[in-house]
């Protein structure tokens, strides 16, 4: 018979588990939020480390909107630092998956990088909303303000994106007839 | 029910899928009636496609989501290892804290708790060796009533005397007998 070791916290046991389950998840939503003005490993370590410190006040069966809203926070607290270091890009997928069309993998990554010029309250939001699935209420609450502000910056979040990819789908077309790109950026 | 004010932000809204029952079915209503509307929509709903295409591409592959849990779960066995050890070397420091106190306590009372010698008796050992003749005086049936030591044989047949004489006087008193006065005793 297998013996359990002695003073084994079973919270840790649950803790373990809802990482390994997350933790994809949780980066991507690092990743959304931080972009590249912070490492979104990093992110996903401190806020996993502050769930782990207070881990006896959860209840570990449910963690998936706990864990969220602690990478949200965490994300967030790191971009209202003073000062930020730019790291670099090592977005997954950035060089495109061998069956991904160039051309999609190019559309994505100036998305990318569209979402990433949004300020941070306007992306975070757009993840939680798009990606997470969240309610606008759960949204507000994560990001500790009203409903209201929550519409406000959904929807301007998504004007200004389609704005900078108006920008993008314009360059694009302005080719010469030989196919060669006549962007000036 | 309110006016539309902002149909883009209506049918943002009708896309998150967070309008009342009533409001989605106006929205549907309107579509029927509006092709702009329509196309409107349409775009709304490959631009928000785009967008989750987009997030979803930052999840990465399991692989990099995987080792970034378990280096977590890995730091978090270290901690516990490390926060065990420190426990443990407070309960030693606390025992032996324990101990050195007991034994400053048991050093600084150690005076209080040995026996203290008592008062020096008159009768030192040497004074009780110089004791060598000792006269027994003994009454009339011959019990011995008393035991008087002297240093020397000669104090001790002179007290002799003495005592034989003043038994002799005494005696001769009690028979009715002239005691002489120039008798010394």
């Amino acid at each position: 018979m297998e013996q359990q070791p002695r003073n084994v916290d079973p919270t840790i046991a649950l803790f373990e588990r809802a990482v390994r389950e997350h933790s994809r998840r949780l980066l991507a939503i690092a990743r959304a939020i931080v972009g590249h003005r912070a490492a979104p490993e990093d992110v996903l370590q401190q806020a996993l480390l502050n769930l782990y410190e207070h881990r006896h006040r959860y209840d570990w069966r449910e963690p998936g909107g706990l864990m969220r809203r602690t990478v949200v926070n965490e994300a967030l607290r790191i971009l209202r630092q003073p000062r930020m270091t730019v790291v670099a890009e090592d977005h997954p997928g950035r060089g495109g998956s061998p069956d991904e069309p160039m051309e999609q993998d190019e559309t994505v990554r100036a998305v990318r990088e569209a979402i990433d010029r949004l300020p941070e309250h306007f992306r975070a939001a757009l993840v939680l909303c798009e990606y997470e699935q969240m309610s606008y209420n759960e949204i507000a609450e994560v990001l500790q303000c009203s409903v209201a502000q929550v519409k406000t910056w959904l929807h301007r979040g998504r004007r200004q994106l389609a704005g900078m990819l108006k920008d993008y789908v314009e360059g694009k077309t302005r080719k010469s007839p030989d196919g060669t790109d006549q962007r000036s950026d | 029910m309110e006016p539309i004010s902002d149909q883009t932000e209506l049918l943002e809204q009708y896309l998150d899928g967070t309008l009342e029952a009533d409001e989605a079915a106006r929205v549907e209503a309107l579509l029927r009636e509006d092709a702009a509307m329509r196309d409107t929509l349409e775009q709304l709903r490959l631009e928000r496609d785009l967008r989750v295409r987009v997030f979803a591409s930052l999840e990465g592959g399991h692989r990099e989501a995987d080792a970034a849990a378990e280096r977590f779960v890995a730091s978090v066995a270290r901690r516990e290892h490390v926060r065990r050890l420190a426990r443990m070397a407070r309960f030693v420091a606390a025992a032996a804290a324990v101990v050195l106190i007991g034994f400053g306590i048991g050093w600084t009372g150690r005076a209080a708790l040995d026996p203290q010698p008592g008062p020096v008796t008159p009768v030192a050992q040497g004074e009780a060796a110089s004791y060598r003749v000792a006269v027994a005086v003994t009454d009339d049936a011959g019990n011995v009533v008393a035991v008087q030591p002297f240093s020397s044989i000669d104090e001790a047949e002179r007290f002799s005397r003495d005592l034989k004489a003043w038994q002799d006087n005494r005696r001769q008193l009690e028979q009715g007998g002239v005691l002489l006065v120039g008798d010394r005793f």
